[in-house]
Order: structure tokens, then C-alpha cells, then sequence
């Protein structure tokens, strides 16, 4: 890629290919990483920017994910920024550690490649790694397209290392739709993002070998629960700095982010619910329909952890049926998206609409326009009845179903 | 008719149809258009029919869907010709951009069809100019041709210096112009 000082680039890059360039432009002390498709080019690319000379980081090249993840929280303990990207069952051989770099309060970075997970062996992209991980104590930042993804790992650190928050963070695309996908994007001047990114400061780290410290001991009965605690205190403080570093980026270079996204909402009586690239395609779906005059709208989240509950209650407040879709499945229950969505309406606003649950796309099941334009219309048939009962919980484009 | 401009590529796995649709995409980038190039995602099977897409607009592009109703159909690889799916989802105006030592008659006589199809010998110019069968500079070229409102041969050639210096080297840049200047010359349309 060619620079040219002070300017962003404007370019086609794959949704992987820009999240190493967010890296390189970060610059961590410390990559650990085992490549794992569809996240592979995001290591490749990182590797020959330290193989060039391009980054000071120490890429420390592990025998295995379980390993990397090790890696990363020692060497976040130690003092440095430290960042690290995956898939799937990567993420899955990393799990024990999740929660450990969460309640060490690592904030360590992650650039997550949303694919499903085995049995049956699929790489395609559903949202199972990350969903299954919504209580291990990472933040999760959910992206649409590549310049989202870049938007979002750009924002990381500040989010993760702030210190009321000091949590590790996982960026999310959707594999191959996003991660393999050569999209027209703005990658920014790399001082500029150098300046807004700001230097790392190292918090109580075991390299300041003068006021030592000790990490990750033993924590019974008489204090564990006050650390978890304060885990979910540095989860309740990060929707404030989410939404403080989104304002700031959105200064410094232009485009807006909030804690979600809502398209066209406001007089919306239908309004579908949904994470990642599909995103576009409603919105697609979105304005066809709004040209037959059918008032139907789009809640897009961004952090799913934290889940902004009330303000997410506030937006669909005048919602007569809100359709959610979940990529992703908790068999005998509904899916994560769904759940909370429910929670959200029912305990922090008045409104009572209808909410239906829908799942869709798992091991990359395409979601065509056309079903996302089936499914409004089902929608609007449930608002009509004023009862969702029967299409509760059905998966969509299955075949048998 | 969709606002994007939508292309499929045929070609059969190691002939470069998803390099070509990155290629394209770089070099119309170059006009300022938003573009969109990403491959069918599958098993990587040498010889297999595989397919890539690209989506180019004025406007940002916010879908991610494979391309169902493609505007240009561009086939690699000519036995691919006699196969459905190249001719899924065509409309009248779709054109066919077909490397192949025939005429556009005899295409549209393979297909079964009446649409525009320009015909382009790719793999034989390649042969001459590299010593092998790399065909996507001169379709590029053909492409220039088929769709100059798209990307015209000059802006083509200007941009295509740029990606090919990043994607092969300066040193191979020049026979890739030549390439694709050969290709937007010698390319038949009826």
C-alpha cells in the first residue's frame, strides 16, 4: 500500500487485510497468534509487516491458540499493548484463558473473524465463537462492513485500556462475507491514528520490578466474588466510554458510532434486529420496502457487551413488532440476540410490542434480500393477527422447515 | 436493473478469475466509483469451476450477496460455456465477455442466447506474450472494450500500472499493459 503523510488512503481492501493495517498502524509491543481461517490474512499480513520492519511489535509465533491467548495475557501483565486475532474453534482452544485475561482486567485486543463452530467441520461465517463467549468478560464490538471493522479495532484500545474499564475487547466481522470481501474503504493517515490511539500505559505491570506485584493468584470464597464484581462494574463504566471514544473518533475523522445503529426507525412499525453484514442488506431491503410505503426499520448492534439495555429499550420504544434475527443458535432456547432484545423492551421501557425470534445463516447459510423481504412480510401478517404464535422461534431457509 | 453494476466471473479453480475480479476492482477504484470484488467462498479445488463477483456504484455498496442477476458475465475458461449456471439469472442486456477462439455468433450459438457477447483469443495473446496461459490482463483490456463507460482502455491502462506493480512486480508491469492493450484490440463484438 502506498502513503502519502497525512492523508487517509481511500482504497479496496479485504475486511482482514484492513484489520492488519489497523495493527500496523497501532503498532502493539506484543502480537501472539496462531492463524486460523477465515482470520488467516490478518496474521499473514501482520507477520510481514514485522518481517519488514514496518511495526516494533515482538510477534510471537505459538503452537497453538490455548498458547496464544497465554501469551497475551503475560505479556499485557508485563506492561505492554498486546493484540491477537482468530476464528472459531481458535477462539474455542483460547476459552479457559478468555475469562482469565477478562479477570486479570488484560485489556487485551482482539480482532475476532466470526465463523461457525464444528460439528459438522464448516468455516463459514455464523456468530456461535462469539456468542458462545458473551460471558467470559471481553467487551464485543460487532462491524457491518470492512471500514467498521477498521473503525471499530482503531477505537479498541482506548475503549479496553481506559481505566474504568480495563477489559479485553474482541472486534467482530463476519468471516469470509466481510473478512475475504475487497470493499471500497477510507484507511487513515497512520500518525493520525498513531495520535488518537495514544501510548499504552502499563498498569501495575511485572516488569516494574521495584514495586512487584503478583497477578492471577489464588482468589477463594473470601474475595472472589469482588473481583467479578468489579469485572461487571468495568462493563457498566464501558457504555459510557464506548460511547465517549465513538464521539471523539467521529471528531477526529468523521464518521459517527454509537453503542448501536438504527436506520430509518423513527415512524418504524416493523423493526428487524440484527448483527454484522446483514445489516446492509436489510437496509437494502429497508429502503425498497419504505417505497410501497411499508414502515419498516433496522436496529443494528454494535456492543454487544456491554448490552446497552435502556437505550436500546428507548429506540424501540415505538416498535408495534420487533423482528429479531440471531446467527447463531442455543439449542432448546432462543437465540442470544433475541434474549436480550426481549429483556431490553420488557424491563426498561412500557412499550409491549410483539417479538418475534428468527435464526438464519448458520455455517454460512446466505440471507438473500428476498428472504429478508419474507420475512417484513411475515412480519407485518403477525402484526395484522396481533399474535407471532407458530413462527416463534423458526429457523429461516432450512430446508424440511 | 439493480443501481450497482454487477459482474460474475466463471473460470475454473487456479485460472484466476478471483485475482481478475480483484484486479478490476483496483483499477475502476481508480474512477472514483465505490467497488465491491470478493470470490464464492468454497473448498480451493484446482480445476473446479469457481465464480467471483464484483459490484461497482457512485454510491457506498452495502450488499455482500453473490451477484444472481449479473449485467456482464465474464467466462475464463470456454469450456464452462455448455454449463447452467453461466447463464443463470442473465437478462437481455447482460453481456457476454467469453475468452474463446470463436465468434460472438458462435458463442451465442453455444449458449442459446441473443445477447451481446464479445469474444476475446486471451489464453492465445498470453501465450505470446508470457509464454503460458494467463488470460486476465487481456480480458481486462476486453473488458475496457465491452464496458468503456465503466473503465475506458486509457484510465485502464493508468490505473492498471499502479495494481500490477503491487500484484506482479515492476519488472512485469509492461507486458500486462501490453497484455491488456492486445486484449481491448483484439476482442470481437456482435
Amino acid at each position: 500500500m502506498k502513503h502519502v503523510a497525512g492523508k487517509p488512503k481511500i482504497l479496496p481492501i479485504t475486511g482482514a487485510g484492513a484489520m492488519a493495517q489497523a495493527m500496523r498502524q497501532i503498532n502493539p509491543d506484543v502480537v501472539a497468534a496462531f492463524p486460523i481461517t477465515p482470520s488467516t490474512q490478518i496474521v499473514e499480513d501482520f507477520s510481514q509487516f514485522v518481517a519488514d520492519g514496518k511495526v516494533d511489535t515482538e510477534f510471537v509465533t505459538v503452537e497453538s491458540e490455548h498458547s496464544a491467548m497465554s501469551a497475551c495475557i503475560g505479556a499485557s501483565a508485563a506492561g505492554g499493548r498486546v493484540m491477537t486475532a482468530t476464528s472459531s474453534a481458535g477462539m474455542a482452544y483460547m476459552w479457559e484463558l478468555l475469562y482469565v485475561a477478562a479477570s486479570m482486567r488484560q485489556p487485551v485486543l482482539m480482532s475476532l473473524v466470526n465463523r461457525a463452530l464444528t460439528g459438522p467441520i464448516n468455516i463459514h461465517c455464523d456468530h456461535s465463537d462469539s456468542m458462545g463467549a458473551r460471558d467470559s468478560g471481553w467487551l464485543q464490538i460487532y462491524s457491518e462492513n470492512n471500514q467498521e471493522a477498521y473503525d471499530n479495532l482503531v477505537m479498541a484500545a482506548r475503549i479496553a485500556e481506559h481505566d474504568d474499564v480495563r477489559l479485553p475487547i474482541m472486534i467482530c466481522q463476519d468471516g469470509f462475507i466481510i473478512s475475504h470481501s475487497i470493499q471500497t474503504m477510507q484507511i487513515e493517515d497512520d500518525a493520525a491514528v498513531k495520535a488518537f490511539v495514544g501510548a499504552h500505559k502499563p498498569y501495575h505491570p511485572i516488569l516494574d520490578t521495584k514495586n512487584p506485584v503478583t497477578w492471577g493468584a489464588l482468589d477463594l470464597q473470601d474475595y472472589y466474588i469482588e473481583h467479578k464484581r468489579g469485572q461487571e462494574q468495568g462493563m457498566k463504566n464501558a457504555l459510557r466510554v464506548i460511547e465517549e471514544v465513538s464521539v471523539d473518533f467521529a471528531k477526529k475523522f468523521g464518521r459517527k458510532y454509537n453503542l448501536f445503529e438504527t436506520y430509518r426507525i423513527e415512524d418504524a412499525e416493523i423493526v428487524m434486529v440484527a448483527i454484522g453484514s446483514a445489516a446492509g442488506e436489510i437496509k437494502e431491503v429497508i429502503d425498497e420496502l419504505r417505497t410501497k410505503g411499508e414502515k419498516v426499520g433496522l436496529l443494528k448492534i454494535r456492543s454487544f457487551r456491554p448490552f446497552p439495555y435502556a437505550q436500546i429499550a428507548k429506540a424501540l420504544s415505538h416498535a408495534q413488532i420487533i423482528t429479531v434475527l440471531d446467527r447463531s443458535a442455543s439449542f432448546g432456547a432462543h437465540g442470544p440476540l433475541f434474549v436480550e432484545i426481549t429483556t431490553s423492551v420488557y424491563n426498561y421501557c412500557d412499550n409491549r410490542p410483539l417479538l418475534l425470534s428468527h435464526t438464519y445463516g448458520l455455517g454460512g447459510r446466505e440471507l438473500s434480500m428476498q428472504m429478508i423481504e419474507h420475512v417484513f412480510a411475515e412480519s407485518r401478517i403477525c402484526l395484522d393477527k396481533g399474535e407471532v404464535n407458530g413462527r416463534q422461534g423458526m429457523w429461516l431457509n432450512v430446508r424440511g422447515d | 436493473m439493480s443501481k450497482y453494476f454487477e459482474i460474475r466471473w466463471h473460470g475454473r479453480g487456479g485460472q484466476g478469475a478471483v485475482t481478475g475480479a480483484k484486479s478490476l476492482a483496483e483499477c475502476v477504484q481508480g474512477t472514483g466509483q465505490t467497488v465491491v470484488a470478493f470470490p464464492e467462498y468454497g473448498p480451493e479445488r484446482r480445476g473446479a469451476p469457481v465464480r467471483a463477483y464484483n459490484r461497482f456504484c457512485k454510491e457506498h455498496i452495502r450488499i455482500h450477496t453473490p451477484v444472481t442477476v449479473p449485467d456482464v458475465v465474464i467466462v475464463i475458461d470456454a469450456s464452462l460455456l455448455t454449463l447452467p449456471m453461466v447463464k443463470e439469472g442473465i437478462l437481455e442486456h447482460t453481456i457476454f465477455l467469453v475468452n474463446i477462439e470463436k465468434t460472438p455468433d458462435q458463442v451465442r450459438k453455444i449458449l442459446g442466447i441473443e445477447n451481446r457477447v464479445i469474444t476475446i483469443p486471451a489464453n492465445e495473446l498470453s501465450e505470446k506474450l508470457f509464454g503460458r496461459a494467463i488470460p486476465n490482463s487481456a480480458m481486462l483490456g476486453a473488458f475496457a472494450m465491452a464496458c468503456p463507460n465503466i473503465i475506458s482502455l486509457e484510465v485502464l491502462l493508468r490505473e492498471a500500472t499502479h495494481v500490477f506493480s503491487e500484484l506482479v512486480g515492476a519488472d512485469l508491469v509492461e507486458k500486462n499493459l501490453q497484455a491488456i492493450q492486445l486484449g481491448h484490440d483484439n476482442s470481437h463484438a456482435g
